[in-house]
């Protein structure tokens, strides 16, 4: 079974404030296809972790809607394996049950699952530490548990909101670089969000650019630099279009704002 | 947030577990036990010197060594009592449990039972316990059934509120995360919601448990026929102060020993919050 294609199809949001009606996404139209890598990068503020909320169906758009293949995404739904910004570890079990939650939730036989999520942490240098607890490990190590605890189902959607975005700059490096061991893995068709460029450069087949207020698709640029990517995108001098191209991007809308 | 700051501060893969320089610890831990027990001889040696060189009566301040003797001397009377206050004190805390805690969990599963019991519980909380003694006698007379009624009014506000307060304490991503992993309302609920409350809901145990042993002395001395604190009760209103103080001492172990009881439940049960605070 191929991995599904994400589709937002005139995707419009409105948040409800104090102040007013804030329009967050504006008839977006994107079409991720079947184990395509996309991310969407931008300005806080344009709406893109609101957008992948919608895709994670815990946020229900104003209009439009978010489809796997030709299924409308209506409610919170485990086919993604998803990673949020903080890692939401549990800290009373240990660094392998917690990569096994997703099995224990959804009441599936742990067993049938150990073998993998031992196998994903010894990917990223994890297999020491699977009967420690989170409390033992630094930020970046328990970003890599969150990733394993997202990926132990093999899911064919991954869903990444801002994964980094807590971590110190180094330490995004080296996760950035296990992620993509990681992600030679799987085929599914992923979403990262992120405000890094090089981030954005590094992980996408295509990177999509938004504008905020109201959160729209400003551009589209295709990343067509081959997998493996060895090395970080500023000491690669492929990516050295893609990277000029989204900083373009980015300036230019904030110019105009 | 509590798990950023700790993260933040071990980053770094050198850095694995938080640095406390192990001598400070030891030398901590050992003195701290010891200035306690220094604490309470020095209070000792202060009331004896009151009561002897000071001259208060005996009537008024028993002298301590007198408050031991009459220790040895009532044994078993007290036994027999400290056993009924027991008693009381730890079915009357059980209840408190299972209400409070059943009540915090139904409010937490639905915003309807949520918006009619909250005004009921703030104002019957508003309340002040002892003003419903009088018609807590009238309706259960003297007795242990009193002593409980007393105990669970008085316990459960504190258990009841700190396990609401920990389950809207839980950030709602962890929330979010249960759901986009396939777990049902409530198995979320009980595998991440329920643990991520505990050390609230123990606060309320400690808080509870403090309560629940002035609740039960209150009732026996205002509608009790048997206990410690009756014991107390009459043993002071006929000038018998060294008995009355010993009954006190009695009550105070009591209390302590059940305190530092729940606090040791809650670290055998928590271990990922030792260490903190």
């Amino acid at each position: 079974m191929s991995a599904p294609v994400v589709h937002f199809a005139g995707v419009t949001h409105d948040y409800v404030t104090p102040g007013g009606v804030t329009r967050a996404l504006d008839g977006v139209e994107l079409r991720i296809e079947s184990g395509e890598r996309v991310a969407l990068l931008g300005p806080s503020g344009c709406g893109k972790s609101t957008l992948l909320g919608i895709a994670e169906g815990l946020i229900a758009p104003t209009a439009g809607g978010a489809y796997l293949d030709d299924v409308k995404i209506c409610k919170p739904h485990s086919d993604a394996g998803v990673v949020f910004q903080k890692d939401l570890l549990l800290n009373w079990k240990t660094v392998l049950d917690n990569v096994l939650l997703p099995v224990r939730l959804r009441k599936e036989r742990v067993a049938d699952y150990r073998e993998r999520a031992l196998a994903l942490l010894k990917d990223v240098g994890l297999a020491d530490f699977a009967d420690s607890r989170p409390t033992e490990l630094s930020g970046g190590m328990r970003q890599r548990v969150a990733f394993c605890r997202a990926l132990v189902r093999d899911p064919d959607v991954l869903l990444l909101d801002e994964p980094f975005g807590a971590l110190d700059a180094l330490t995004r490096e080296q996760i950035n670089t296990d992620l993509s061991s990681m992600m030679d893995t799987t085929q599914a068709t992923a979403v990262l969000v992120t405000h890094s460029i090089e981030e954005a450069a590094f992980f996408a087949d295509r990177i999509v650019v938004m504008s905020p207020r109201p959160g729209r698709i400003a551009e589209e640029i295709v990343v067509d630099v081959p997998r493996p990517r060895p090395a970080w995108p500023t000491v690669d001098h492929r990516f050295d279009e893609v990277l000029d191209r989204a900083r373009r991007a980015i300036t230019s809308r904030k110019a105009a704002a | 947030m509590t798990d950023l700051a700790t993260t933040t501060s071990t980053a770094g893969p050198a850095a694995i577990r938080p640095v406390v320089p192990l001598s400070r610890m030891r030398r901590s831990r050992g003195r701290k036990p010891l200035l306690g027990a220094l604490g309470v001889a020095l209070a000792l040696i202060a009331w004896h010197l009151v009561t002897t060189v000071g001259g208060v009566q005996a009537t008024v301040l028993p002298e301590p060594l007198d408050v031991l003797r009459s220790l040895g001397d009532n044994r078993q009377l007290l036994l027999d009592n400290v056993g009924y206050t027991l008693r009381t004190i730890l079915i009357g805390f059980a209840l408190s449990v299972v209400i409070g805690v059943s009540l915090a969990v139904a409010m937490r599963a639905s915003s309807t039972v949520d918006g009619l019991l909250t005004p009921v519980i703030v104002g019957i909380q508003t309340v002040p316990k002892i003003a419903l003694l009088p018609v807590i006698l009238a309706w259960f007379g003297i007795g242990q059934t009193s002593g409980l009624v007393i105990v669970v009014l008085i316990t459960v506000f504190p258990i009841l509120v700190n396990t609401r307060l920990g389950f809207s304490g839980v950030d709602e991503e962890f929330r979010s995360l249960g759901s986009v992993m396939g777990g049902s309302r409530a198995r979320t609920f009980w595998t991440i919601e329920v643990p991520l409350a505990l050390p609230a809901i123990f606060s309320g145990l400690e808080v509870g448990m403090t309560l629940a042993v002035t609740g039960a002395a209150g009732a026996e001395m205002f509608a009790g026929s048997e206990g410690i604190a009756f014991v107390m009760q009459v043993a002071s209103s006929a000038l018998r102060m060294d008995m009355a103080f010993a009954a006190l001492t009695v009550l105070t172990v009591l209390g302590v020993v059940l305190y530092y009881a729940t606090t040791l439940v809650a670290w055998a049960l928590m271990p990922w919050t030792r260490g903190r605070s």
